[in-house]
């Protein structure tokens, strides 16, 4: 045994003098390990260093223009008139429909695949698929989702004619519009969008103010009725309408065009993984033993997730689902396809008006040449971070409020 | 109590009461399994409306006479809106795409591994209690505020640098895009470096290893697939990152590797399609479902290896 | 008594505090940096004393998990630590390594040398302290990577070795740990492949393979067959020849099979040391019969 300490042993733990040449310095060992710890402080805060800058430079430019006015006025060519509400109102809209349409479904979902666990093979192997393919969807840009929802929402692969005319409406009515010689304004009602025109005719029936009059039509050269009365429902021959129509808060049509309704559901795409893969994290975190405590109580498995499961991962799956929508109002891909950049001055009244949420004024107010449009810009950053803000507090807040151990 | 075996009808019981009827109870179970089963069946039929739309949609983009595969895919040309001859070859989108994700990458992934390290090998607590949360606030900014921050921040401050850098460039929007996934590659990463059992760092510690030694050269390469799949994830965000290039990338698609010029993404492509007044019907309009489903290709890829990765190495401990 | 607070190995030694200490201790841990060199074998038999444990208490936070313990184990010898759970054997042998330090509420106080060594001392550095005194873990923790790489790893941070050195090295350790033969074929395949006994002697190669004096065992063979407990035994009977081994055990039959030496220890306190046989046969404290005896514990 002691022939390997021979001095012309090959293994180096044997040969003192060599063992001083290759003996590396405990010292360069001690630099290299304070000079590896340094730099990885550098560059670990760098991150916050970035956030800081970021926040700053747009704090700093937006400051000047958040006012009274900016929240509550529309959007305006004027920069000094212009403000940020419909997009508020379009931002609360999609995240109340956008959170209506997800939790339901997103929670259902991840239950589904935590809590009942498949025996047969068959079934198991769906199961690993669908949770695959959750993953999967995930990863999918949310812009791929925004062209998804163009055609298969907005348009509705164009099965049910186009927005302009579309196959099926309830909740409104198409008007044709005369402007007569007093200035009052005769509403005749018409079958649809694509209705023809109408002709002014004596004896048919419009609307002014509200009530139902008998349309009476002069002749070009006749001279206006003195009386009141007759005046305000009279119409000269060849005068044009306009086309317009009047929608009541429960309009509904079929496809459901470029409107807040499609927004959501697109929305509820983008964000559907993220709540499914959250809840079901919160699932996973409760304890077997909770479970396995009810279901020996002769508890049905249902019984086991209302009463036992539910409940304990609650709080995880509301936090979840706070940062999942907080993603949803930041998302402006999917928005962009859809929405475009439009003018709106109003907030959507409901599921099928048009809309814009607050990152797309942000996109439209950033990419204007001008340069007080970008402070316009800054300003409304601001706001967005300041709502997302509130978002992050509520789920930190209930992720510390509710963490107890469980078992 | 001295009954040994009874039903459940007639077992003694603390309080009196009908028990509930077991077909009740057996009919709201199925009611309620079949709508859990829908929600979930949910997700596979948006997979299926996403592969629908994109196949049919660029099906119809093909069946037109000035389009062909081998141009699609052969092409250097891209120019679909100007000019009286339209060109649809990919590969200047692609090019664009990829040059964009390649700076953001060249700077998240330095970055975002020894953020990662030091998260997961270094920091003391207090540190941490810092240094997450701002990470967590990093990731959820909404990417609009990055490109904005690349227009307003970034491009003037690569100007100071150099003559040669556009209004609109790539190396800006490659930059803000590497700011976003950041923190992307960071928390995977931090993860998966510490899923790494700490009976390894004890076994270097063991043998007199520095924690360099202990984090650089076991730590790291037992955590490889993980970091390496989480720089995949990374990538196929920064492939899809849309908002950030449309403010500050430009709008020229073009064959060049010099991020200092004005390029044009595939993401980039499909916002200005559907700002502009293209016809619904047109070819030009088709293009853009074509390039989504390169797209949506691409990162698929990338989020499927990233997933073979992670599941095929990760080393398995006792 | 000085109390030593330690810190991290990456700062061991850095931020010297200048506390209050014995100028003989500090003459002592200025001459354990220079004669902490290549190699120490020293050709003397056994008997000398390796490790000499004065006044030793040591705590996890509040928790006093070994009180006031005065020991000296001897050189080339195998000394084992017994005694039921929680008595503080592993704790008092994970401070000889000072491997403690990884744990941010552990601290000790007294006297601990190594030869010359002060190894609580701020000066010293544990990366020299741990290359001299190797340890193997309860469960085996092979790197993820190859055979050979594990055992030329630990080689590989303290030298600069070329090629052939590093290969013979790790033959030799390899040998030395009774595991050439079975994996001379398979050196570059992953080392999570092999068994857990083999894995075990994987982890002693790699202890060896740095050349340490004292090679600390933390109940080495717990988590493994008979077989290959049998196989670590063997081992480790061959090894005390060069190496002075500690070693941690639940195991009465293997303290009284291998040890020279025997401590008992129970709730912190040492309760008798001496030698195996004696120990054993004719234990001097009650405590120690009853435990041998399996009255307790």
């Amino acid at each position: 045994m002691n022939g390997d300490q021979a001095p012309n042993n090959p293994v180096v733990l044997f040969n003192p003098q060599r063992m001083r040449q290759v003996h590396r310095s405990v010292k360069g060992r001690h630099t290299r390990e304070r000079l590896f710890r340094w730099f990885c402080v550098t560059v670990a805060c760098s991150s916050v260093v970035l956030l800081v800058v970021i926040l700053g430079a747009i704090v700093a430019q937006g400051m000047t223009r958040l006012t009274g006015t900016f929240l509550t006025a529309p959007p305006s060519p004027n920069v000094d008139e212009a403000g940020f509400f419909p997009p508020i109102m379009g931002s609360l809209w999609l995240l109340v429909l956008t959170a209506v349409f997800t939790l339901p479904l997103g929670v259902g979902a991840a239950i589904m695949l935590e809590e009942f666990k498949p025996r047969s093979r068959a079934i198991r192997a769906t199961r690993s698929f669908i949770q695959t393919n959750i993953t999967n969807l995930a990863g999918v840009p949310s812009v791929v989702y925004g062209i998804v929802g163009l055609t298969a929402f907005a348009s509705m692969f164009g099965f049910f004619g186009n927005e302009l005319s579309p196959t099926w409406e309830i909740g409104v009515t198409y008007y044709d519009q005369f402007y007569n010689e007093a200035d009052r304004v005769l509403l005749v009602p018409v079958d649809g969008p694509q209705a023809p025109q109408s002709q002014g005719k004596s004896g048919m029936t419009a609307l002014v103010d509200g009530q139902e009059v008998q349309v009476n039509v002069i002749g070009i050269d006749a001279p206006w009725p003195d009386d009141e009365e007759v005046a305000q429902r009279t119409l000269r021959q060849g005068d044009l309408p306009g086309r317009i129509s009047e929608s009541r808060r429960y309009y509904f049509r079929l496809p459901f065009g470029r409107s807040v309704l499609t927004g959501a559901l697109t929305l509820m795409l983008v964000i559907l993984p993220v709540v499914i893969i959250a809840s079901q994290e919160s699932l996973r975190a409760v304890p077997a033993s909770l479970r396995d405590a009810a279901l020996g109580l002769g508890a049905t498995r249902w019984q086991v997730v209302w009463n036992v499961t539910l409940p304990a991962a609650i709080p995880g799956i509301m936090t979840g689902a706070i940062l999942a929508m907080s993603r949803a109002i930041g998302e402006a891909a999917p928005l962009l396809m859809i929405a475009g950049i439009v003018f709106i001055s109003n907030p959507p009244g409901n599921l099928m008006d048009d809309f814009t949420a607050m990152p797309l004024q942000t996109y439209n107010w950033a990419q204007r040449p001008q340069r007080e449009f970008h402070d316009l810009a800054a300003s409304s950053i601001i706001v967005l971070l300041t709502v997302l803000l509130c978002f992050n507090a509520t789920a930190v807040l209930i992720r510390q409020k509710f963490q107890k151990p469980l078992s | 109590m001295s009954q040994a075996f009874s039903t459940a009808s007639d077992a003694p019981r603390p309080i009196g009461g009908r028990l509930r009827s077991r077909r009740s109870v057996r009919w709201r179970e199925y009611g309620i399994l079949s709508s859990l089963g829908g929600a979930t069946l949910f997700s596979v039929l948006v997979t299926a409306a996403i592969l629908f739309v994109l196949g049919l949609e660029t099906y119809q983009f093909f069946r037109h006479d000035e389009v062909s595969l081998g141009d699609f895919f052969g092409g250097t040309q891209w120019s679909p809106l100007l000019g009286s001859t339209k060109y649809f070859g990919i590969w200047p989108l692609v090019c664009g795409t990829f040059l964009v994700a390649s700076v953001a990458l060249l700077v998240a992934v330095p970055l975002g591994l020894v953020t990662a390290i030091y998260l997961s090998e270094y920091a003391h607590p207090r540190v941490r209690a810092i240094l997450k949360p701002a990470l967590e606030v990093l990731a959820g900014i909404p990417t609009v505020v990055y490109g904005f921050f690349a227009l307003q921040l970034i491009t003037p401050g690569l100007k100071l640098f150099s003559e040669g850098i556009g209004a609109y460039n790539a190396l800006s929007a490659g930059i803000a895009v590497g700011i976003l996934i950041l923190p992307i590659v960071s928390s995977l990463s931090e993860d998966a470096l510490r899923a790494v059992p700490q009976s390894l760092r004890d076994g270097v510690y063991g043998l007199g290893g520095t924690r360099f030694d202990a984090a650089v050269k076991v730590v790291c390469p037992a955590a490889l697939s993980g970091i390496v799949s989480a720089v995949l994830l990374a990538a196929a965000r920064a492939v899809g990152e849309t908002m950030v290039v449309a403010l500050a990338a430009g709008s020229t698609p073009k064959m060049t590797l010099n991020p200092g010029e004005e390029i044009q993404t595939m993401t980039g492509f499909m916002v200005q399609m559907a700002l502009g007044d293209v016809s619904n019907f047109g070819v030009e309009y088709l293009s853009m479902y074509a390039v989504a489903a390169a797209l949506f290709a691409i990162t698929f890829a990338f989020t499927i290896v990233g997933a073979i990765i992670r599941k095929r190495f990760r080393e398995v401990y006792e | 008594m000085i109390d030593q607070t330690v810190t991290m190995p990456s700062t061991a030694g850095a931020r010297g505090l200048p506390a209050p200490r014995p100028t003989d201790s500090r003459a002592a841990a200025a001459a354990s940096a220079r004669n902490l060199g290549p190699m120490t074998h020293s050709s003397s038999s056994g008997g000398a004393i390796a490790i000499d444990i004065r006044d030793f208490n040591a705590w996890y936070g509040a928790f006093h998990a070994i009180r006031q313990i005065t020991i000296a184990l001897p050189e080339k010898r195998i000394t084992a630590f017994i005694g039921p759970s929680g008595c503080g054997k592993s704790t008092l042998l994970r401070w000889i390594n000072r491997m403690n330090d990884t744990i941010p509420i552990a601290r000790a106080q007294g006297t601990l040398r190594l030869h010359e060594v002060d190894v609580l001392s701020r000066a010293t550095d544990v990366v020299e302290l741990r290359r001299r005194v190797g340890i193997v873990f309860q469960k085996p923790n092979p790197f993820p990577k190859s055979i050979f790489q594990n055992v030329a790893f630990g080689a590989r941070i303290h030298m600069k070795i070329t090629k052939s050195e590093t290969a013979a090295l790790v033959e030799w350790s390899l040998r030395k740990a009774a595991l050439w033969n079975e994996v001379k074929d398979r050196l570059h395949q992953s080392a999570l492949g092999l068994s857990g006994g083999q894995q075990q002697r994987l982890c002693i190669a790699r202890a060896i393979a740095v050349g340490p004096e004292v090679l600390l065992m933390d109940e080495p063979c717990s988590a493994l067959d008979p077989r290959s407990t049998a196989a670590i035994e063997d081992l480790m009977l061959e090894l005390k020849q060069q190496y002075t081994i500690i070693t941690v055990t639940h195991n009465m039959q293997q303290a009284s099979r291998i040890s020279d030496y025997t401590a008992f220890l129970y709730t912190g306190d040492l309760i008798e040391f001496g030698q195996t046989q004696q120990l054993f046969t004719n234990p001097q404290k009650k405590e120690t019969e009853d435990y041998i005896t399996g009255r307790f514990g």
